[in-house]
């Protein structure tokens, strides 16, 4: 029973994966997990006449007396300390209310930021008035999760100067999922772009900036060479379909795809076409698997 | 025209109590945070599921749990024949009953202050239309990865001159009526019961137990194909 | 207009209330509330008045051509009107919103496409004209369980309804005779279909409680929804449950089963208030129609005073002429309000007393009243400060002799 799209490619399946016992356990929603009462329900999974049972489709982890299910597919959960992407939906008193992949929208309060001017100091009430001169709807930030609160948003903070607006570049969204765990999110790529991984699934490709001029609130129009410019597309196009063939999106992983693509000579604008995905994500698999 | 010829076979070669041929399939697009789309003999649907994200209208919002909206879209051939209609009261009524659906089936206390939009498109109808709607919204909604009781599973069964048939078509279902019926399968319980047209009390209790064991065939249909969806991704997802 | 949400407390009670056992009306959990069917001057008009809710059922007919598909049967079509006149949240314009929509296609489920109705009968000459009856149910008050009282309307409209004989000519054309030529036809109804509606509420996760003939607010606070459409002689026509709750298949059927045999105490009633009606009508010259059987809020607070009356003395013009009398020291602004506010409470008491009497004692008394409160009010706003005395003076001369023309009422 295969169903495919028109023009769709069968999806990279993988070369190597862990066999036999190693592998979790695999459950759906609906099915028994345990029994036994003395283990902690966790995400994924609930409570019914004393039996464990998923809620959703995914494997199965036991820590201690934890069981949890994860889902392969879910909204951002969010961690604190997770640098993530985010866009701004709204702007209220003195918060930003931002969009980020997640099931409720984020907070960004003004005190969180570190306020243009460099040094420390308290928000007044000019700073409150002038929120929207610094970040408006639409714009797209780099923050830090700082809290999670009781209803389940999250509560952003940009507090160094690595995080705040993002100026020139793109915005790619995939999957949280898919993203690598890794404790620094942005990495300058050898090729010539900055790649920002947000933990929640949205991905920023932009040029690479000197250090001093990090982060401020002010877009930096200066017009981008058209090498780099070629550059950050093709990450985005390598980003893409790894993400389409639901290969794990890592800074190694972007770097062979681009070099496998540069290699093979494919243009910029022939990455999107489903065999060229295809080639390059056999390739990208294979070349990782060495 | 006969439904079931003398030998006990319906028009397509299958017995009373046959299901038609389920072909379905987890996460074909990227986009929307989970997709499927089901084929149940000629019926085809298409479903997507958004969220749960951040409610659009604020005075919709339920703090104590999630808020389910479906929207259900037939395409305008989707009769064999061009029908331009606007959304009409048995379309929005549908939508409705399987909003309702899933209101009992998704765990909506994990989700206050979110939404949950399902999108359910009927790309062919030939019978079954709302079965093949829940089963093809199961599917999305667990490829999105939202916290659900159980699978939703959905059969239709029909009476036909003393004879119960599972899973008309069109054509068989014009003659007599047509009871829906969705279910927990690993539960057992009913989420949703839809009779149209007269259906005496006695016939009716067997055409329900018809319907559910249809039910859980689907069932069994759905799930292999969720293992089979898992198995494939897991692999290289824990590829890292 | 916003609905007012529920406040927690009232939910809570509500739902707890039920957990142990009580519905908030006092009535059991299977037990409807009181129905009364009536009918309005024409044929096929009804009404139907459950617990607080009133809807209102119009059958009209019209000449058409049928529909290709099928040549020799008349149409049948039902339209629901839920306005804000039912309750103030709804939306204005009657048509749209999905409680419409669920209540019609209930309607239609059982009435239409249960072919309840003999539409063959309608027919006048095949391919070429068929009577079309179209049923519009508007909805009065909205006080829960639409989905009975609109089917329990119709049905009875329906077999109220005689739609007028006709004459046809060999060149096909059609002569609708009136009234007073030919007597008009009587519909046939095979089967009368009857819709019961029940609320589960579930106060816990696993429990559900069944509640039979929900009000509005139990409607509010319920859960889900269980339609069952149905007639005396075993047919099922419909059947609408659409979830909000997992049930087991036991629970499913033991609510059939209970709407069995509430149907055929519909049905029941349903016939015997057509019957009455037609039989009254037969005998009456003129029918009466609604005009005594809907009760207006005017009545119902006539009714509540006679009530009163019959318990309490009436003490209302005494205790205000005491009252005018310390008053005349204190300044001129209260005083000229005393005769008013007496005025008014005279005129009232005169009112309340004239309705236990004759229509035509009311009128004098309420005359009387009047043109002795205006002139009083004329002449205080005329005089000034130091004349109050007088217009006290007069003023209780008036009350007296308004006082003795109480007392001689209230002998009689």
């Amino acid at each position: 029973m295969d169903i495919e799209l028109a023009c769709e490619l069968p999806r990279v399946r993988a070369m190597v994966g862990p066999e036999g016992p190693q592998r979790p356990p695999l459950v759906t929603p609906g099915e028994i997990i345990t029994h036994d009462t003395s283990f902690m329900r966790g995400h994924g999974t609930y409570m019914e006449n004393n039996t464990q049972v998923a809620s959703v489709a995914g494997y199965i982890t036991r820590v201690n007396r934890l069981i949890t299910v994860t889902p392969l597919r879910q909204v951002y959960q969010g961690a604190i300390g997770d640098t993530i992407v985010g866009r701004i939906t709204k702007v209220q008193n003195n918060r930003w209310k931002v969009d980020v992949n997640s099931r409720l929208d984020a907070e960004l309060r003004l005190v969180n930021i570190q306020l243009p001017g460099g040094e420390q100091r308290r928000s007044s009430l000019e700073d409150e008035r002038g929120m929207r001169g610094l970040l408006r709807e639409g714009d797209l930030v780099c923050v830090e999760v700082q809290k999670i609160s009781n209803d389940g948003g999250l509560r952003l903070a940009a507090r160094s100067s690595k995080f705040g607006k993002l100026s020139q570049g793109t915005l790619l969204g995939v999957s949280p999922s898919l993203i690598v765990q890794d404790k620094q999110r942005m990495h300058d790529l050898p090729c010539g772009a900055r790649v920002v991984f947000g933990a929640n699934g949205y991905v920023y490709v932009s040029p690479t900036v000197p250090e001093e001029q990090a982060s401020t609130y002010t877009v930096n129009f200066e017009e981008v060479p058209v090498d780099v410019r070629k550059t950050i597309g093709r990450l985005r196009n390598c980003i893409k379909l790894l993400a389409h063939h639901t290969i794990m999106i890592s800074p190694t992983s972007v770097m062979t795809a681009y070099d496998i693509s540069i290699e093979q000579e494919f243009e910029i604008r022939d990455m999107l076409k489903p065999d060229v995905m295809q080639d390059v994500a056999i390739a990208t698999v294979q070349a990782m698997n060495e | 025209m006969e439904i079931i010829s003398p030998e006990g076979l319906r028009q397509d070669g299958r017995t009373p109590t046959c299901l038609r041929i389920i072909k379905c399939r987890l996460g074909l697009y990227d986009r929307p945070n989970g997709s499927a789309y089901i084929e149940m003999g000629n019926t085809k649907v298409l479903a997507a599921v958004y969220g749960p994200r951040e409610v659009r209208s604020k005075n919709k919002q339920n703090l104590d749990e999630c808020v389910i909206q479906c929207e259900m879209s037939r395409i305008a051939a989707c009769g064999g024949e061009r029908v331009r209609r606007a959304r009409d009261k048995r379309t929005r009524a549908l939508s409705h009953q399987i909003a309702g659906v899933f209101h009992a089936a998704i765990r909506k206390s994990k989700y206050p202050g979110s939404q949950i939009d399902i999108y359910v498109q009927v790309l062919q109808e030939d019978g079954g239309v709302m079965s093949a709607c829940v089963n093809a919204s199961t599917l999305a909604l667990i490829h999105a990865g939202v916290e659900l009781l159980d699978y939703v599973t959905s059969c239709t069964a029909s009476i036909n001159k003393q004879t119960a048939i599972l899973d008309a078509t069109n054509m068989e279902g014009q003659a007599g009526c047509e009871v829906t019926v969705s279910l927990l399968p690993n539960k057992g319980s009913i989420v949703s019961l839809d009779s149209s047209h007269t259906v005496h009390r006695d016939q009716f209790e067997a055409v329900m137990d018809l319907a559910t064991a249809g039910c859980q065939q689907v069932y069994q249909e759905l799930f292999s194909q969720v293992e089979a969806y898992l198995q494939d991704k897991h692999a290289i997802m824990s590829h890292r | 207009m916003k609905e007012t949400p529920l406040s927690t407390c009232e939910r809570t009670a509500l739902t707890d209330m039920v957990e142990c056992g009580l519905r908030h009306d006092r009535r059991g959990f299977l037990e409807a509330r009181d129905t009364t069917i009536s009918f309005g001057r024409e044929y096929g008009s009804c009404s139907v008045i459950l617990g607080e809710t009133r809807v209102l059922a119009q059958v009209t007919c019209e000449v058409v051509e049928p529909r290709a598909s099928r040549p020799s049967e008349g149409k049948l079509s039902i339209a629901v009107h839920l306005s804000p006149m039912a309750a103030p949240h709804l939306e204005p314009g009657g048509g749209g919103g999905s409680e419409v929509d669920a209540l019609q296609q209930v309607l239609e489920r059982n009435i239409k496409e249960s072919r309840c109705l003999d539409l063959e009968s309608l027919c006048i000459r095949a391919e070429e004209s068929v009577w079309q009856l179209r049923v519009d149910i508007t909805v009065l008050n909205h006080d829960g369980n639409l989905c009975d009282a609109s089917n329990m309307a119709a049905v009875a409209a329906l077999r109220h309804f005689h739609r007028p004989d006709v004459l046809v000519e060999e060149d096909g054309r059609v002569t609708v005779l009136s009234h007073a030529t030919s007597p008009p036809v009587p519909t046939f109804m095979r089967k009368v279909p009857v819709c019961v509606s029940y609320a589960l509420v579930c106060p816990q996760e696993d429990k559900c409680l069944v509640l039979m003939d929900p009000t509005h607010v139990e409607e509010r606070v319920m859960t889900g929804k269980l339609v069952a459409g149905l007639n005396p002689h075993g047919d099922i026509t419909s059947l609408v449950f659409p979830g909000r709750v997992a049930l087991k298949k036991e629970q499913i059927m033991k609510c059939l089963e209970h709407a069995f045999r509430r149907a055929k105490i519909i049905a029941e009633m349903v016939q015997q208030a057509v019957e009455d009606d037609l039989q009254t009508r037969a005998t009456e010259d003129r029918p009466s129609g609604f005009r005594d059987k809907l009760v207006s809020d005017e009545e119902y607070k006539r009714q509540r005073f006679t009530h009163l009356m019959a318990t309490k003395v009436l003490t209302l013009p005494t205790e205000s002429t005491e009252a005018a009398v310390p008053m005349e020291e204190e300044p001129s602004a209260p005083e000229e309000q005393d005769p008013a506010n007496e005025t008014t409470t005279n005129v009232t008491a005169t009112s309340t007393n004239g309705l236990v009497d004759t229509p035509d004692d009311l009128e004098e008394s309420r005359t009387t009243a009047v043109i002795a409160s205006v002139t009083k009010t004329c002449k205080n706003k005329k005089k000034k400060v130091k004349k109050t005395k007088d217009v006290k003076m007069e003023s209780d001369s008036e009350e007296e002799q308004q006082q003795t023309l109480l007392t001689s009422q209230d002998l009689q």
